[in-house]
């Protein structure tokens, strides 16, 4: 198992507050194995990979955090191990990436990190912007950021994760703004450069969730239903995911509007349509699918 | 050509950036009440057209036409004041939003600058009325845009967009970085709005699926040039 993780209570400090941003989200993960984190904006995906590689705002704390990577606890600074074992492919590649270092610049820092010696870095580099697609490697590894579009910019950002000996590849939104062959061909990408790392891919796009092992819905920062994405796509059983999945062009982008309000221990009780004044959050499982919902 | 009011058409336009053709000859139409999308893959002019129509960029040749008189051509400056009828929505929800700026100093800048009330109190009852056009908590007006999720600061883009009127509102790739359901409830409220006005929505997107499903005209961007078409 290369990940075993529980988030416990990530708490944010506010002016006269505390506010439960992510609560008792847990997953694993085995080496080769791609899960999809979906849910809305603000459900608690892109909190959860900040737990996980220990990078959150100074106001948030994840307390009671129990994280194990490849069967050992995860030690508090991870800065050893971010860029070599674990690495993050964001959303926004030219935000990302240093505006005043060349891409050369950037891949040798992440090469000089896993110990290649100087003479070997150029050939390294350039082979690895060629395996994400770049037919003439040599033209972009003396560009600026600026002078990349965010196409060229988020494949740089994923030469230069290719640049590790990852055991986990996060992802957060990769896909934001690429069309859908461009999405398959991004996640086939993925899978070629990184067959052996277990994959975390954070985004909003049930597409891309489809093209994963497994796929872990957040609402509000819980756990809705988590399960095989096959199944869980094709015959959800938590009311969220069937929204989510409702919410689709292909079916008729049906809107989820506030039914009620009240406060509920279910994020999604003020837009469910089958809540009651008696249903709560119960854990249900079946043929490896779980969901937490007392209604299905 | 009979021409309904509010009908907004591009004749023979041209542009380009330096030696580098992004389109010519294009002609469109876009009918009061409808939906119109423009269609096709990253970087091949779709946002540029759009920003002819907003006047950010003068066409090389060809002529902009609002209600059947000039709006904007390659030869005459844009008509700023009638130009204030098409408003767009950028693809980053934050991107058009200060952010020093409290949402509602926001409202309070355009609606000054623009004098759309006459005073503080009515200005506040704009803002109020805005907002509970597009579905948002008056909560949302003291919070600086980064405390505020992508679909609120999304339905804040709209609704200051709104206060214009306008008779055609671009939504450029504006649901693109948005999940499913906020993207289904962001459109049927632009739809919602605009079409009750008979106002028309222009719809930029590279989602092949979206643009046939919700409109009533697609343009395809081909070789340079744009052509009505199904998908």
């Amino acid at each position: 198992m290369i990940l075993e993780f529980h988030s416990g209570a990530v708490t944010a400090k506010l002016e006269s507050s505390q506010k439960v941003l992510v609560s008792d989200v847990a997953f694993q993960l085995k080496a080769g194995e791609c899960l999809a984190l979906i849910g809305e904006t603000g459900s608690g995906k892109t909190m959860t990979a900040m737990t996980l590689m220990g990078l959150l705002p100074g106001n948030v704390s994840a307390a009671d955090a129990r994280i194990a990577f490849c069967g050992k606890p995860l030690p508090e600074s991870r800065q050893k191990l971010l860029g070599v074992e674990m690495v993050y492919i964001p959303q926004n590649g030219l935000e990302f990436l240093n505006p005043s270092k060349k891409v050369r610049i950037h891949l040798y820092d992440s090469l000089q990190k896993l110990g290649i010696p100087r003479k070997q870095r150029e050939r390294i580099a350039l082979q690895k912007l060629a395996e994400v697609g770049f037919e003439r490697p040599e033209s972009v590894i003396d560009k600026y950021p600026f002078q990349l579009s965010g196409g060229m910019a988020q494949r740089v950002t994923i030469a230069i994760s290719a640049c590790s000996e990852a055991k986990l590849v996060m992802a957060d939104e990769p896909t934001n703004g690429l069309d859908h062959e461009a999405k398959v061909r991004f996640m086939d990408m993925l899978k070629s450069l990184f067959p052996d790392a277990a994959k975390l891919i954070i985004t909003h796009d049930i597409g891309v969730a489809a093209l994963c092992d497994k796929t872990l819905v957040l609402c509000g920062g819980k756990m809705m239903e988590a399960g095989p994405s096959s199944m869980l796509l094709s015959t959800p059983r938590h009311p969220y995911t069937t929204a989510l999945i409702g919410a689709l062009v292909k079916n008729g982008m049906q809107e989820t509007p506030a039914l009620r309000s009240g406060i509920h221990d279910c994020p999604f009780y003020t837009k469910c349509t089958q809540a009651s004044e008696n249903c709560n959050r119960c854990h249900k499982q079946e043929d490896g699918r779980e969901w937490w919902c007392s209604q299905v | 050509m009979v021409v309904q009011s509010g009908m907004i058409r591009g004749e023979k336009l041209k542009k380009s950036f330096g030696k580098q053709l992004i389109f010519e000859s294009v002609d469109f139409t876009i009918p009061p009440g409808k939906i119109v999308g423009f269609y096709g893959a990253s970087g091949i002019g779709k946002s540029t057209l759009a920003k002819l129509l907003c006047g950010v960029l003068q066409p090389d040749e060809g002529s902009i036409y609002l209600d059947d008189e000039l709006l904007y051509s390659a030869n005459t400056a844009y008509d700023r004041k009638r130009g204030l009828a098409i408003q767009m929505v950028y693809q980053q929800p934050y991107a058009a939003l200060d952010h020093n700026q409290k949402i509602r100093d926001g409202f309070l800048e355009l609606i000054r600058y623009h004098k759309f009330a006459p005073d503080r109190k009515s200005a506040d009852t704009l803002i109020l009325q805005a907002m509970e056009q597009v579905g948002l908590s008056p909560d949302i007006l003291n919070h600086l845009p980064h405390q505020i999720s992508g679909g609120e600061a999304q339905r804040v883009s709209i609704a200051r967009s709104l206060l214009f009127h306008p008779r055609l509102l671009i939504l450029d790739e504006a649901t693109s970085m948005l999940d499913v359901s906020t993207q289904a409830n962001v459109i049927a409220l632009v739809k919602r709005i605009m079409v009750q006005n008979n106002s028309s929505i222009l719809l930029i997107s590279h989602d092949r699926e979206l643009v046939r499903y919700l409109c009533d005209q697609i343009y395809v961007f081909d070789k340079y040039q744009l052509k009505e078409t199904k998908l």
